[in-house]
């Protein structure tokens, strides 16, 4: 720890700007973090739901042991479920959440930093990371793979610098984040596997090393293969039986179109993430074209090009991966999650020290990060004042009940980027608040599965006018709706007497369901 | 300029090679087939005919239209083909035109990386764009006037280094011309050139100033002139304020790749695209590796390049989509994003020398890639038009013919709508009056109109509100769904002449009325 310690003063002796920079830009990244309660990510409350079933599955008040069985194979996920079990201990479940989030915050860049030092390249290009926090993965809620984007340059950083001068600490660090990486989510494990291939060849041919190498990283392959077989037999996200693949693409126009609008969150009213956007890439080209190979600084050991090597798979997996893969696993919106990590690796490669005039090309990429999450903060405060009702009318409901969330509309709010649809899974948060069960919640298997026969009755998911009281609604012991037309609009006649309206509360109302009973199939 | 070049060339064997191999790959195209399927060129054709064969009484132009020759942009591409249609015809003269317009390109990406100190061979980026959207679209004046601004910045910059009476009698000469091409290419050089004044030694020295920027301004002379006689000069109708059509920048980023090359349905453009991309960038991150440490740090007045690159951006990013009044201006901002690339590859510094030379062989092998691809989308659609030179030459001269062309509009090979205005190559081949011809007020004015459906809903024809006032009818696609003739014809009113492919020719059986008058 002393050693640690004295590592982290040399760092601040060496380049206080940079650490002062760091500081700063961490401390805007966590304001759209903390400063609205409900953030507007997609799948977010999908999660926190997930956190809790496990966190509170042995106390029967909340109702999930009667609707799920816990399932805790190793599978992708882990690396957010169980940090945010144990915080859970410590805080409530969304402030755990909160503080996994500012912890991605500041180790996507960090992770930056070390893999761009480990390059060659300057420390300082790691602030073009910041922005990029907010990708549009994070706004998609897609937090797990947020993390195994944040974790995905420490484990490439491992293995070059064991690559490069192997050492028992290194091989640790080399074994755990390679691990981590596949806890994480298995879209950046796999990435980092075609990867590492790429980096076994950029030392020199050293087979001892290579294999040694290849050895450390064999346990997540072992971990993987087990928990993907285990996972084949029972009901998760794993499709079963004999493997097959089944996915949808899109045509490389449209995965090149979809960049800019991929890179970081936006809101719909002005132009501004595009702005960010715009900038950031003439900032980076301007570092490009004044490139120059530092003359003082030894060149790093290993081929000189390997990490535009990586940054060309990044570009290639974000162009020709598909949109949705069905088989073997149930994934979607692939190619687009990858325009962020290959954003991350070329914001890398520009060479040369940044000194002198060359540093006051990142001023206004310091302005961006500093002004872009206070600009997304102003918006998702917005949300959040009209997201709250759903926060106020949920204290309502006892705890252990199911509630049933109907949202009519699109989904969108109006300081919110309409690729996220924010609503859309709010059907999640009664059952994070009071319990019970979730008609549209995670079924990827893990940490939970449902227990057959005991899901309630629901309509498909995103057709909520296909709702019916007689054989749905009746089951639950509330109904939730958000954008109904006027109290009872979603009741049938003669069925308003069968409900109590508990409240409303902007744009959403709150029913009790008089005699709750599951209808006869 | 031409001695530059040879110099350039001369002085590179490996250049001047792969300059060749590409301009005749990249000229192939205009030449393989009879039929390019680019969007607007059949109504510029028509406008070149009209103009060119106004005289010949064997097409009746002058019973339909007035000529209006006002000194307005497209003079440049109109009158040019207008004179070339004396040796090679009317069609052959626009090949002609567009194969200098093939050859400007890149040779003025030639003479603008050598005027600022790029490396000559970047100018090979330069081939595949010359087969950009644009083209596609049939803006021909724009593509060709957009190679005249880069001649016009060599000229700008040559000027303002040295200024002396010949550059800037030369610059003056050069600058005006393009606004004969289009008013946005002659906006982008007067915007651009007046960059380059500034980005000198000494910039605001008012000497200095007023010898560097004269000649700018007095290229400004013919745009005023024009402005202020605007409503003789004929052009459409410009009284009204103006309305445009304005995109987010959300969805000006999200367009800008499908405005570069994309011209061909398949994916080998976006290819070709990317190949490009990437040897740019790893021309740009090797050259960190090869520059001289020695070489004093750039200075402010080097950065013409840059200015000019950061103009065109700012128009391709920031003036509207569209005009919607006082007269209808398809498509602004995105015919700029060929032209940002093209000065974007020229931001690069420095020498390309030894084994990094090898990195422009993606850059050939993808031009040559393209310019096969192009060659092969052409030939199919050749293929697919077959049958059309055929039935035309049934019509008879001095008959008035109604082309009806039925949906889709596209070909499985390109982008565009390609056979929107299909009807003015009849109107070329046998004369008489178009419905569909452009209606700017140059060259041509109609004396009167003939009723006829829009030409996006041909099914709207009625034949006894628009159809009297027609000979013939020639339409494509009419099978299935879009049948309008065949109970014409059981009617008794129309005869089917001939069918050839998926061209039909009726003939109108009742006598014809007189035309509406305008």
């Amino acid at each position: 720890m002393h050693f640690r310690a004295a590592r982290v003063r040399a760092l601040v002796a060496r380049d206080p700007l940079l650490v002062f920079a760091f500081a700063l830009l961490w401390a805007a990244s966590l304001a759209p973090i903390w400063a609205p309660r409900l953030l507007p990510l997609l799948d977010l409350p999908n999660h926190l739901a997930a956190v809790a079933i496990w966190h509170r599955f042995g106390d029967p008040a909340w109702g999930y042991s009667h609707f799920y069985r816990l399932n805790r194979l190793p599978l992708p996920y882990w690396g957010y479920l169980l940090p945010m079990s144990l915080l859970a201990h410590v805080a409530p479940i969304e402030i755990a959440n909160k503080l996994v989030l500012s912890l991605y915050a500041l180790a996507l860049p960090v992770g930056a930093a070390l893999l761009a030092r480990q390059m060659g390249r300057s420390h300082w290009l790691a602030l073009f990371a910041f922005p990029l926090v907010f990708n549009a993965s994070f706004q998609f809620g897609f937090v797990t793979f947020c993390i195994g984007l944040a974790v995905l340059p420490f484990a490439l950083w491992a293995l070059d610098r064991f690559l490069q001068a192997p050492s028992r600490g290194r091989a640790v660090a080399l074994g755990l984040m390679t691990l981590a990486l596949y806890f994480s989510h298995v879209l950046p494990w796999l990435f980092f596997g075609v990867a590492a291939a790429v980096l076994l060849g950029c030392h020199g041919f050293r087979p001892r090393r290579i294999a040694l190498a290849a050895g450390l990283m064999l346990p997540s392959v072992a971990v993987a293969a087990w928990g993907f077989s285990a996972a084949a037999r029972g009901a998760t996200a794993v499709q079963s039986g004999p493997l097959h693949f089944s996915a949808k693409f899109i045509p490389l126009l449209d995965a090149i179109r979809q960049v800019p609008t991929s890179l970081v969150a936006g809101w719909p009213s002005s132009g501004g993430a595009s702005w960010v956007v715009l900038l950031l890439g003439l900032c980076w080209l301007a570092l490009v074209l004044t490139a120059e190979d530092d003359e003082r600084e030894p060149a790093p050991a290993g081929f000189a090009y390997r990490l535009e090597l990586i940054a060309a798979l990044g570009a290639l997996a974000a162009l020709l991966l598909p949109v949705h893969l069905y088989r073997p696993v149930d994934l979607w919106n692939i190619g687009q999650r990858f325009v962020a990590v290959a954003a991350l690796f070329f914001a890398l490669l520009p060479r040369g020290a940044l000194t002198e005039r060359r540093r006051l090309i990142l001023l206004p990429v310091i302005a961006i990060a500093l002004l872009y999450p206070l600009s997304l903060t102003h918006h998702w405060r917005a949300f959040n004042e009209r997201a709250q009702a759903v926060r106020r009318l949920c204290e309502k409901i006892p705890r252990g009940k199911s509630t049933l969330t109907l949202i009519y509309g699109d989904g969108t709010d109006p300081d919110v980027d309409t690729q996220a649809v924010p609503y859309l899974m709010f059907h999640a948060y009664p059952q994070l608040w009071s319990g019970g069960f979730d008609a549209w919640g995670l079924q990827t298997g893990f940490p939970m599965v449902r227990i057959p026969d005991r899901a309630l009755p629901a309509p498909i998911w995103k057709h909520p006018e296909k709702f019916d009281f007689d054989t749905q609604g009746c089951a639950w012991d509330y109904l939730l709706t958000k954008g109904e037309i006027s109290d009872g609009a979603i009741l049938g006649r003669g069925e308003s007497d069968r409900v109590t309206l508990v409240g409303h509360d902007g744009d959403f109302r709150l029913y009790r369901v008089k005699s709750p009973h599951v209808p006869e199939p | 300029m031409i001695a530059a070049c040879k110099r350039a060339l001369r002085a590179d064997p490996l250049l001047a090679a792969a300059f060749f191999v590409l301009a005749a790959a990249t000229v192939t195209p205009i030449w393989i087939g009879r039929y390019l399927p680019l969007l607007d060129l059949p109504n510029h054709l028509a406008a070149i005919a009209v103009w060119h064969e106004y005289a010949d009484p064997r097409f009746d132009f002058s019973k339909y239209y007035t000529l209006n020759l006002a000194a307005l942009p497209y003079w440049a591409h109109y009158y040019g083909c207008h004179l070339l249609a004396y040796v090679f015809g009317v069609e052959g003269a626009n090949r002609v035109f567009l194969t200098l317009y093939a050859l400007a390109l890149p040779t003025g990406a030639l003479l603008v990386a050598r005027r600022f100190g790029r490396s000559p061979l970047l100018s090979l980026f330069a081939f595949p764009l010359v087969w950009s959207f644009n083209l596609a679209e049939g803006f021909i004046a724009f593509v060709a006037g957009m190679a005249m601004v880069l001649f016009g910045l060599v000229l700008a910059d040559r000027h303002a280094e040295r200024p002396g009476l010949g550059s800037a009698l030369w610059l003056v000469l050069l600058g005006s011309s393009i606004y004969f091409f289009h008013l946005l290419d002659y906006m982008l050089f007067l915007v651009c050139a007046g960059l380059l004044v500034f980005t000198q030694p000494e910039p605001f020295k008012i000497r200095k100033l007023l010898a560097r920027g004269l000649p700018v301004l007095a290229c400004t002379a013919v745009g005023l002139w024009a402005f202020l006689r605007r409503s003789a000069l004929g052009f459409a109708d410009l009284s009204g304020a103006p309305r445009f059509n304005w995109d987010s920048l959300s969805e000006t980023l999200t367009h800008a790749p499908e405005r570069l090359l994309n011209v061909l349905s398949s994916s080998r453009d976006e290819w070709v695209v990317l190949v490009l991309g990437a040897a740019w960038l790893l021309l740009a991150l090797t050259a960190a590796r090869s520059r001289d440490p020695e070489r004093p740090p750039w200075s402010l007045c080097e950065l013409g390049i840059e200015a000019c690159f950061l103009a065109t951006l700012a128009a391709a990013l920031l003036l509207p989509r569209s005009m919607l009044r006082p007269f209808n201006w398809y498509m602004i901002n995105g015919r700029f994003v060929p032209m940002a690339a093209l000065l974007g590859v020229l931001l690069l510094r420095g020498p390309i020398l030894g084994w990094r030379r090898w990195l422009l062989f993606p850059v050939v092998a993808a031009g040559l890639f393209y310019a096969g691809s192009l060659a092969r989308m052409v030939v199919r659609f050749n293929r697919h038009v077959a049958g059309f030179d055929q039935i035309v030459q049934e019509i008879p001269l001095h008959a008035s013919t109604l082309t009806l062309v039925f949906p889709p509009l596209d070909d499985p090979q390109v982008n565009v709508n390609c056979y929107n205005e299909w009807a003015a190559y009849t109107q070329i081949r046998r004369g008489g009056y178009d419905a569909y011809n452009f209606d700017y007020g140059f060259p041509l004015v109609y004396r009167r109109y003939k009723p006829a459906p829009p030409a996006s809903h041909p099914e709207w024809l009625n034949i006894d509100r628009e159809g009297r006032a027609w000979d013939y009818f020639l339409t494509h696609n009419e099978t299935g769904d879009h049948e309008l003739f065949a109970p014409l014809a059981q009617a008794g009113r129309v005869r089917l002449v001939d069918q050839r492919g998926r061209w039909k020719l009726w003939q109108r059986i009742e006598p014809t009325k007189a035309a509406a008058p305008k």
